[in-house]
């Protein structure tokens, strides 16, 4: 009998040792939402897609769109079901004319497919408007090195540091000083340029509270960033480019969406939806596009 | 309510105060030799009795008793002998002569010493000293004393061992005052001597479970990285115990977080005890007399940390004639000198320098078109370690260890580096300079006195400091920079009183009361100059302070000569937040087959008031330091409950198979709040107290496992192989878990072995580690999301738990090949170290690139092989 139980418990234990390694899971195709209520802005629509598995290509078409779920809106008292666009696969909007959405109106997403329920909630900011931005452009480019890592490859080069200052107005009479606000601010020049050292140092996108930024003698919140543009040589004049600044007003659930969205290689986006991947989420959004001529 | 339990299990087995059940006893013995009355005795009544043959052999006894008490019993049958019998402990009696006088009471004696080294005069602590007669023991303390009180008068034959010296075998007097018992070392040049801790019928009294103490010559056995005689390179091939990294990070222990060690150097806390970037450590193994690693049950003088705790003791130095040790390996030189002073003093003076400054230069004066500049290449390290003993009497022992390690690196460089100097040593307008450099200073006194020959009294008191600072100035363009300096200072000031109580045969008691005064203090300035018009400053200060006051009692007792319990409490306070906690604990060691098979259990709890947290955020400070923060109204102290059962077994000479199984459950442990973020940028959130907490979340974390482990030594082999099985897991409500996950170090299994075989002046060494891979987060799917700012959705990996795969297994295989010779009258030993023979690159790291079409998997690939050469010189 000892000894039976001897060779049992040897068996067992060359089972635990031999046993495999923790096996990479599995997972069945999952819900991805993707919605943004603009305040003022019609109803937006909502895309809807699945996951795949990593071995098999992401085509934007039918392969990867949820075409049919059941989609749900309620914007303040207002619920509205949304109907899948034909020819758009993964694409809902609402039915006929879609109404506009109410600054700080209170909404709730549900989305129903197969045997999966998403929802998501918040409210809608109040709506942001640039006042004014300032662009200044140095007399002469300055040195630069043009890098991905300190290294071999590591070369000299030359670029406009460009600076520009957004302006706008945050009614705080509405809103109260000490708000939850958070914004996210980016300059998007059209230009090509990328070093990683000296990425570092401008800065081309920020997202925080908006309470912490600056705010001149108007009350006007202010945000300067910081873009480059490279040229040829010590004596090349900037280059005359265009450039888009997006502003944008939203709560602590998209601040952090946007902030966890930059490095895909690392991570994904934190969701906001419970049941989905994705976000779903409101937002106050405003952009101008200027050309700048030195 | 665990905790409860606990103690309540903690006050049964205190129930030795209580007589235990007595057994009914039936003696009707006429004219039958006494011998044998005795052992009919000893049958019934179920005890001990120990006794000379000589002294018994003359008698013939007539006795008839019923009853219960055994006292009587021994009366009844030592009637009208010269005889009388003594309680030496529970269910344990010895016969003696009576003494002339009826009436007076049995005198009691004490047999003492200090055991030491025969040829350094070191004391050794933790030495076996055995009574064979009796069958009872006792273990030296740290100063090598040892007593064994309430033992009838008389001459007793003593046996003392230590793991690494030749049991002796002496004679020692109740009468005679505390003598000196000196132990002569086992070389392993010395073939067919079999290396053992004990040859005695009792178990080690002083291993707990869990419990780790190796000799020091033969942690300097074990392969080290790169070459060094480093202590946590050493360790690192024991089961249950990796590096956070392939070759540098901190130590993991049972799969517990880094932080979640004490490293006591002489009785103080070493809070940061890495060089060159966490790749090997400043514990010298060499500079230690004795060197012990609690994992999991520690005794009660010990706590506040989870995972387990590393006491190193500095060599007093030679007491018998100067020596040292000067040797030279791929990172470091270092020496080591120990002498006498006087008859009654002696001091050890270790150092040890990296050189790579030195090849390279710290320094170069460089000039272009009339331009000049200083580029500047520097990184050392080095440690200072020195103490100073001084015996006034045998009974009087004082102390002083000094310790300091520093690294400092200092760069000056243009961001164009290549292997073709010529291409970058020149002024440069473009540079980065990095001013990193960190320290632990340590001062320690130690007064130790018998005050009595039952009471030893030892007085601790120290100052261990920590200090880092990182500078940086990087000008990646003409027009945009950054100034940073970030210093993080941190001091322990201590006092350490414990008193040890030789009540009797069966029970030793240690008391003791620790105070330490932490101060805490942060500091960032810092300047990043993005354009004339943008610029942010970071000027923060954080300092902090907190006192914690301990008290804790643990008795060893041997209620019979197999069995010994070892119940312990620990109360301590903390000011940050007022913590106050009671951590009782227990362990328990029967020994089966004494020589043979001896089991071992333990339980306890522990608590932990300081955290080590880093930054998550920012490039610019947290690189290279370790931060401290203490309990305090916003983080609470980490608790645990944790348990150890082990068997240890001698089947054959020279062989010990030892088997553990630990369990360990905590809380409040802190962990990453985003598990995916990394240091990407140039801001963060600061050093203020809630801004590092903030990104760190309470949670759970639960650890288990099975350790097995074979030593063969025999003649000119030496054989270790260890597998340990176990996981590591944790838990957080404030991250919406509601299962455990694999923690950051969790390795299921790890196999190792090293196998040494001597011949002549040659040593050859094969070891092999075996092990999963670190736990990895996995993506599963792939899926696409747009953003308001994009014009197009981007492709993202979804990883729907943190640690749900894990990297491939990991394995190495290495070599070494020693040669002893002489010159010059000096004994040399040269080392070829071959680090992964078989060049296997173990994937270290992975990164997946999400695409539309394809995800592109990059592995990061650990060190290929490495031919490491070290040679020592020994005076």
């Amino acid at each position: 009998m000892t000894r039976m139980l001897a060779r049992v418990g040897l068996v067992a234990l060359v089972v635990v040792l031999a046993r495999c390694d923790t096996v990479e899971p599995i997972e069945a195709e999952q819900l991805v939402v993707e919605g943004f209520l603009d305040a003022g802005k019609p109803m937006p629509p909502v895309v809807l897609r699945q996951t795949r598995p990593l071995a098999d290509p992401y085509p934007l078409d039918a392969a990867t769109a949820v075409t049919d779920a059941h989609v749900l809106l309620q914007v303040g008292d207002q619920p509205v079901v949304y109907a899948p666009v034909p020819g758009r696969p993964g694409r809902y909007e609402p039915p006929g004319d879609a109404p506009a959405v109410p600054p700080r109106a209170r909404y709730a997403l549900t989305v129903r497919w197969r045997d999966q329920e998403a929802q998501a909630g918040g409210r809608v900011p109040p709506p942001i408007g640039i006042d004014s931005i300032d662009v200044r452009v140095p007399d002469d480019p300055v040195q630069a090195v043009l890098i991905d890592s300190i290294g071999a490859t590591a070369r000299q080069g030359f670029i406009y540091p460009i600076e520009v200052t957004v302006w706008w107005t945050t009614p705080f009479e509405a809103v109260g000083a000490d708000s939850a606000y958070w914004v996210r601010a980016q300059l998007k020049p059209v230009t090509s340029f990328s070093s990683t050292v000296v990425d570092l140092f401008l800065r081309t996108e920020q997202i925080v509270r908006e309470r912490t930024l600056r705010r001149d003698e108007r009350g006007r919140h202010a945000w300067t960033g910081v873009y480059a543009v490279p040229v040829a040589s010590a004596a090349a004049p900037p280059p005359e480019h265009s450039l888009r600044v997006l502003l944008l007003r939203g709560y602590e659930d998209y601040a952090r969406f946007a902030s966890s969205r930059d490095a895909p290689e690392r991570r994904e986006p934190v969701s906001n939806i419970d049941g989905a991947l994705g976000v779903f989420a409101g937002i106050a959004l405003d952009s101008l596009r200027v050309r700048v001529v030195p | 309510m665990r905790y409860g339990l606990l103690g309540v299990i903690l006050c049964g087995c205190l129930g030795w105060l209580q007589p235990a059940h007595a057994q009914a006893i039936r003696l009707d013995v006429h004219d039958l030799a006494l011998r044998e009355a005795l052992e009919q005795l000893s049958t019934q009544a179920g005890i001990d009795i120990v006794f000379a043959g000589r002294l018994v052999a003359p008698y013939r006894v007539t006795c008839s008793y019923a009853g219960r008490e055994v006292e009587a019993a021994f009366r009844c049958l030592l009637r009208g002998t010269a005889l009388q019998a003594e309680r030496v402990r529970r269910r344990q009696y010895v016969l003696v002569e009576a003494p002339s006088g009826a009436a007076e009471a049995p005198p009691r004696g004490l047999l003492a010493g200090f055991v030491t080294d025969a040829e350094t005069g070191e004391v050794l602590p933790g030495a076996h000293v055995y009574l064979p007669s009796l069958r009872v023991g006792t273990a030296t303390n740290e100063a090598g004393y040892f007593a064994l009180a309430t033992l009838p008068q008389g001459t007793y034959p003593v046996r003392i061992s230590y793991l690494g010296y030749q049991p002796r075998d002496t004679v020692l007097t109740t009468a005679s005052a505390a003598r000196a018992i000196a132990l002569v070392p086992v070389t392993y040049e010395s073939a067919d001597v079999v290396v053992e801790s004990r040859r005695s019928d009792q178990a080690d009294l002083n291993v707990l479970p869990g419990l780790l103490a190796l000799p020091t010559h033969q942690l300097e056995q074990f392969p080290s990285f790169p070459g060094e005689q480093d202590l946590f390179q050493a360790l690192q091939w024991l089961p249950g115990i990796h590096r956070a990294g392939e070759i540098n990070g901190g130590l993991v222990v049972r799969g517990g977080a880094t932080d979640q060690n004490l490293y006591l150097l002489d009785g103080a806390p070493v809070y940061h005890p890495w060089h060159a970037f966490s790749l090997i450590s400043t514990f010298q193994t060499e500079t230690f007399k004795d060197i012990r690693l609690y994992r999991g049950a520690f005794p009660a003088e010990h706590g506040g940390r989870l995972s387990s705790v590393l006491e190193a003791e500095m060599k007093d130095g030679s007491r018998a004639e100067p020596g040292a040790v000067m040797a030279l390996s791929p990172l470091s030189g270092r020496f080591i000198v120990e002498s006498p002073i006087t008859p009654n003093s002696s001091f050890m003076l270790a150092g040890r320098r990296s050189y790579l400054d030195k090849l390279i230069g710290q320094e170069h004066p460089v000039e272009e078109n009339g331009r000049r500049d200083t580029l500047r290449t520097g990184y050392y390290f080095y440690d200072l370690s020195a103490k100073l003993t001084y015996r006034p009497d045998p009974h009087r022992r004082l102390s002083f260890s000094y310790y300091h390690g520093r690294d400092n690196l200092d760069l000056r460089l243009p961001f164009d580096l290549s292997l073709d100097f010529s291409s970058w040593l020149r002024p440069a307008d473009l540079f980065f300079e990095i001013d990193h450099d960190w320290s632990n200073q340590l001062f320690s006194g130690r007064y130790q006195r018998l005050v009595s020959r039952r009471f030893f009294l030892t007085v601790t008191g120290y100052q261990s400091s920590y200090r880092a600072a990182e500078g940086a100035y990087i000008q990646p363009t003409t027009s945009s920079s950054l100034t940073s300096d970030y210093r993080v200072r941190l001091r322990d000031l201590g006092v350490k009183v414990d008193v040890d109580f030789y009540h009797s045969v069966a029970h030793q008691v240690r008391l003791g009361l620790q105070a330490v005064d932490h101060r805490f203090h942060s500091t960032l300035d810092a300047t990043i100059e993005r354009s004339p018009g943008a610029v942010d400053e970071q000027h923060e200060v954080s300092p902090l302070h907190a006192y914690e006051v301990v008290g804790y009692v643990q008795d060893t007792w041997q209620p019979a000569p197999r069995v010994q319990v070892q119940p312990g409490l620990r109360a301590s306070y903390f000011s940050g937040g007022s913590y106050a906690h009671v951590s009782p604990r227990l362990t328990a060691q029967f020994a089966v087959r004494p020589q043979r098979v001896v089991l071992r259990a333990g339980v306890g709890t522990e608590v932990q008031y300081l955290h080590r947290l880093r930054d998550r955020y920012s490039f610019v400070y947290d690189l290279v330091s370790s931060r401290w923060i203490p309990a305090g109204p916003g983080v609470r102290p980490s608790r645990s409950v944790q348990a150890g059962l082990g068997v240890e077994v001698r089947p054959a000479a020279g062989l010990t198979v030892t088997l553990e199984a630990y369990g360990n459950q905590a809380r409040d442990v802190l962990l990453p709040e985003d598990a995916y973020r990394t240091k990407d940028g140039l801001e963060g959130p600061g050093v203020e107290v809630g801004a590092l907490l903030g990104q760190y979340v309470p949670a759970e974390a639960r650890l288990y496992g099975v350790e097995a482990a074979v030593h063969y030594g025999r003649g000119p082999w030496q054989l270790w192989a260890s597998y340990a099985g176990g996981r590591s897991l944790s838990r957080s409500d404030a991250l919406g878990e509601t299962r455990y996950r694999p923690s950051r170090f969790d390795v299921p299994r790890t196999l190792r072995g090293i196998g040494q075989y001597r011949e002549g002046r040659w040593r050859y060494g094969v070891s092999v580690e075996a092990r999963s891979g670190y736990p990895h987060s996995v993506p599963v799917s792939r899926y696409v999301l747009g953003d308001p700012f994009d014009d197009e959705p981007v492709a993202y990996l979804h990883r729907p738990e943190v640690n749900n795969g894990r990297l491939p297994p990991y394995l190495r295989l290495d070599a070494t090949v020693g040669y002893h010779f002489g010159l010059l009258g000096a004994a040399w030993q040269a080392q070829l170290h071959v680090y992964n023979v078989l060049n296997k690159r173990n994937v270290v790291g992975r990164q997946y690139d999400p695409g539309y079409e394809v995800v592109r998997i990059t592995d990061r690939r650990g060190l290929p092989l490495l031919p490491l050469l070290e040679l020592e010189m020994t005076l």
